[in-house]
């Protein structure tokens, strides 16, 4: 019997739930601005436009853990006009692009394994505190998440737990997309680009209003083209996206009480080959309070996310309503503690379409989601802080989980932390592990396993990060991850079908990340970063180890990448060299691609760019699939105007 | 409308070194607070300003004294200190720092915190893309320290003293203050050269 083949309908179905393209942050040197800031005056000064003020990246150059931070300078100069193609930026994540359409993005392995039925499931992403991974599977689907990408502002990854703060699913990693206030995006931006692979524009307008108070609005439009199959032919898997959003924001960045709103729209047609389109829609809503007290900081958050996806052929189809609220508190006890503390509440309701090959039992549930935690900071000497905190988490499979987390960093100088750390993190059961029925024929072939319990971690960690001058930072830590109730598949007893999702495998995964940026000039940054990975799972004791321990995830064992950002007065070039290793199964050679941007500011308000991706190939492949595809060297031509 | 200013972008912390420099020619200290050693402007928490002073401060006479970053993280580092910027990744421990600057002669600077809630003399916000900083007369006051008048109506804000029948209009205000502008910039502009 084929396994891997027979079973593969419910993988290829599954990945079309899921989705469907260098540099550093630019700003003159040290030395050139400063001296140019001496020399202005106070008004001067008070004019003068920054790049970032915002707190955030700053407090988190100090915390102990695995973070690296995309500026929205550093997406901007890399040309990236997608959420997935920016987070190629980051050295600490595994991105991969399996056709036009969709991406495996994982962090630490498990980067899913698409033809033994995995998905990359254990990573959360928010965009403005919006969860987005899909709770049917815990997977993402990329091709949905979306932002005007000029109005980003960072891109925090984490690699390494995260669950204490953010709960389900921070399991290998978190990312934190979080877009400019609209305080920040006031004027107008129009931008139009075309290239061999994509076609895009977009417009935005913000402004102020009354005394402290700003809006923008947005508009954007794509359509990018198909990739290949290894025989060369085209893939057919083109697709278009419309898209529009707003935020307002009441009262300033520093006032003590700011309200903000916000929400996007968006619909897509996505072609398949020889089967229908596509298509979905994706609306969301996000209300915010945050209140900065003497001692207290709080925030309080509710959003509705609705997701309808139309898959004709395979069938796929579901409508997905999400709910969440939550409640955070920073408080600042005195001279030792800073306590943070919160509960949250998320609710699900989904409506699957049936169909005969693939089918969920109930087809429709809500699932809840509820957590109370709580971290407290707490200084033990000037230079030594222990953060520990836990999250109890509740979902509606598995009942309640504990998510414990343990820092001590220690700060030698002011240049630089050594942190260590020890956290529990899961993955919490979805409808895809309980409820699922595949049918081969009329023959029950996959089920669901009402008792599924949480994929989980328990993961260490040592890292150092140091500053020894403004020109040169690095960071460097290594971790150790020890597995257990992963997914597997089980036969029944006798019959071997109906197959049984089960949790019969276990071990560890180690590794190390580097990163570093060094100024070379006033007019030239080299960033270069790379992880590498071990992996020893193997399968409980009386399991059948079917489909092998690859099937946790088909990862490469090291990748490497090399930023470069040169900026001048109109011009600026930066370009990113990136080596991934081979996937071992399917096997997937190993492959170097280099991606590059020309940009020119024709005058104060005309900006003209040239970026080229994959540039050492005609076609390359990052996962080997049959029905994965090749993706070709593109160009791509863009024009902004702002006012 | 909102024009999109000059072309050049700069880095906040750059910016922010830059107006900690200015600040002192715009501050009188007691003459028991000046000594006879050089200028020194103490930071914590903010690593990457302290470096742009480093580039910037050797060389530039302050109140007639050479000056000097110092990087502080406990009280007993004070002495000497002129200006105290507390930076935004200061943590819980410089609630230490904060209440022995309150007390001296020591123009302490918070960086975006609610009001002067900090204790700040001066805090610098965030307006949109820019670097701005407000001023509080009364936590000067306290200080010992006195402020010239030059720097208020740049300030995005000026706490003071309560007396509030003297205080102005805050409308009103504003306007002066945009005349001023032009003046101040003028004189500025003489004083650098």
């Amino acid at each position: 019997m084929n396994l891997p083949a027979t079973s593969r309908p419910l993988a290829a179905l599954c990945m079309l739930w899921v989705a469907s393209p260098a540099s550093a942050q630019i700003v003159a040197s040290a030395a050139d601005q400063i001296s140019q800031l001496s020399r202005m005056s106070l008004e001067e000064l008070s004019n003068v436009e920054v790049t970032s003020v915002s707190k955030a990246p700053q407090s988190l150059s100090t915390a102990p853990a695995s973070i690296y931070v995309i500026t929205g300078e550093e997406i901007e100069h890399s040309g990236a006009t997608s959420i997935p193609e920016a987070l190629r930026l980051a050295p600490n994540l595994q991105v991969t692009q399996i056709n036009s359409q969709e991406y495996q993005i994982g962090a630490r392995g498990f980067g899913g394994n698409l033809e033994l039925q995995n998905f990359s499931n254990k990573i959360l992403i928010l965009i403005d505190g919006r969860s987005v991974y899909n709770p049917l599977f815990s997977g993402v689907a990329y091709d949905q998440q979306d932002v005007l990408m000029e109005d980003i502002d960072r891109i925090e990854v984490i690699s390494g737990p995260g669950a204490t703060l953010w709960g389900a699913n921070a399991m290998n990693g978190v990312i934190n997309i979080i877009t400019r206030s609209a305080h920040e995006t006031r004027g107008a931006s129009l931008r139009a680009g075309t290239g061999d692979q994509e076609t895009a524009a977009s417009a935005r307008y913000g402004a102020s209003f009354g005394d402290d108070n700003a809006f923008r609005v947005y508009a954007k439009g794509f359509d990018r083209d198909e990739s290949y199959q290894p025989s060369g032919d085209k893939a057919g898997d083109d697709w278009r996206k419309a898209m529009a959003g707003f935020r307002m924001d009441l009262g300033s960045d520093s006032a003590r009480d700011r309200f903000t709103i916000q929400g996007d729209y968006q619909e897509a047609t996505e072609s398949q080959l020889a089967a229908n389109d596509v298509d979905f829609t994706h609306a969301n809503v996000v209300g915010r309070w945050e209140r900065s007290g003497e001692n207290i900081d709080t925030r309080l958050q509710l959003y509705a996310d609705t997701t309808d996806r139309d898959q004709p052929v395979s069938g796929v189809a579901f409508d997905l309503n999400t709910y969440d609220l939550d409640f955070q508190q920073t408080v600042d006890t005195g001279e030792r503690h800073q306590v943070v503390w919160g509960l949250g509440r998320r609710h699900h309701d989904y409506d699957i379409v049936n169909t005969p090959g693939l089918s969920f039992a109930p087809p429709n549930r809500t699932l809840e989601l509820t957590n109370v935690f709580a971290q407290d900071v707490i200084a033990l000497g000037a230079r030594l802080e222990l953060t520990a905190g836990v999250k109890f988490e509740e979902n509606s499979y598995s009942g309640w989980s504990t998510l414990p987390d343990l820092r001590l960093a220690w700060a030698p100088n002011e240049h630089a932390l050594l942190w260590g750390a020890a956290s529990r993190a899961i993955r919490a059961p979805t409808p895809l592990d309980v409820d699922v029925e595949e049918r081969v024929g009329s023959v029950l072939f996959l089920t669901g396993n009402p008792d599924f319990r949480p994929e989980q971690v328990d993961a260490y960690e040592i890292g150092y990060r140091s500053q020894p001058s403004g020109s040169f930072s690095w960071l460097f830590s290594t971790f150790y991850n020890e597995y257990d109730d992963l997914r597997t598949i089980e036969p029944a007893v006798g019959t071997f079908t109906p197959l049984r999702w089960d949790n019969q495998m276990k071990g560890h995964t180690s590794g190390v990340e580097f990163w570093a940026n060094i100024q070379v000039a006033s007019w030239w940054r080299i960033s270069p970063g790379l992880r590498s990975l071990t992996k020893d799972l193997r399968f409980s004791e009386g399991a059948s180890g079917l489909l092998g321990t690859e099937q946790a995830g088909n990862d490469p064992e090291f990748q490497v990448q090399i930023k470069s950002a040169m900026v001048f007065t109109r011009w600026s070039v930066d370009a990113m060299l990136r080596h991934v290793d081979e996937l071992p199964s399917p096997p997937n050679p190993a492959y170097t691609e280099l991606s590059a941007r020309v940009a020119w500011r024709a005058s104060e308000k005309l900006e003209l760019a040239l970026s080229g991706f994959n540039l050492l190939d005609d076609r390359h492949s990052e996962y080997a699939l049959p029905t994965a595809r090749e993706i070709p060297r593109s160009i791509y031509a863009e024009a902004r105007w702002t006012f | 409308m909102v024009s999109v200013a000059s072309a050049q972008v700069f880095s906040a912390t750059a910016v922010k070194a830059a107006f900690l420099h200015r600040f002192a020619s715009y501050v009188e200290w007691p003459a028991d607070a000046m000594g006879g050693g050089p200028f020194i402007i103490a930071v914590a928490g903010a690593d990457e300003v302290a470096t742009q002073l480093d580039v910037l401060l050797p060389g530039l006479a302050v109140q007639g004294r050479p000056a000097e970053v110092r990087r502080v993280t406990r009280a007993t580092e004070l002495d000497g200190v002129h200006i105290l910027y507390l930076g935004p990744d200061s943590a819980a421990r410089t609630r230490e720092l904060r209440d022995a600057a309150i007390n001296r002669p020591i123009l302490l600077v918070t960086d975006g915190e609610n009001g002067f809630a900090g204790g700040g003399i001066i805090n610098f916000v965030q307006s949109g893309s820019r670097v701005r900083f407000e001023v509080s007369l009364t936590a000067a006051e306290r200080a010992r320290l006195k402020i010239d008048s030059a720097l208020l109506p740049v300030a995005a804000r000026v706490e003071r003293p309560p007396q509030a029948w003297l205080e102005p209009r805050p409308l009103r205000r504003a306007a002066f203050a945009n005349r001023l502008d032009g003046l101040r910039a003028a004189l500025d502009v003489r004083r650098v050269r």
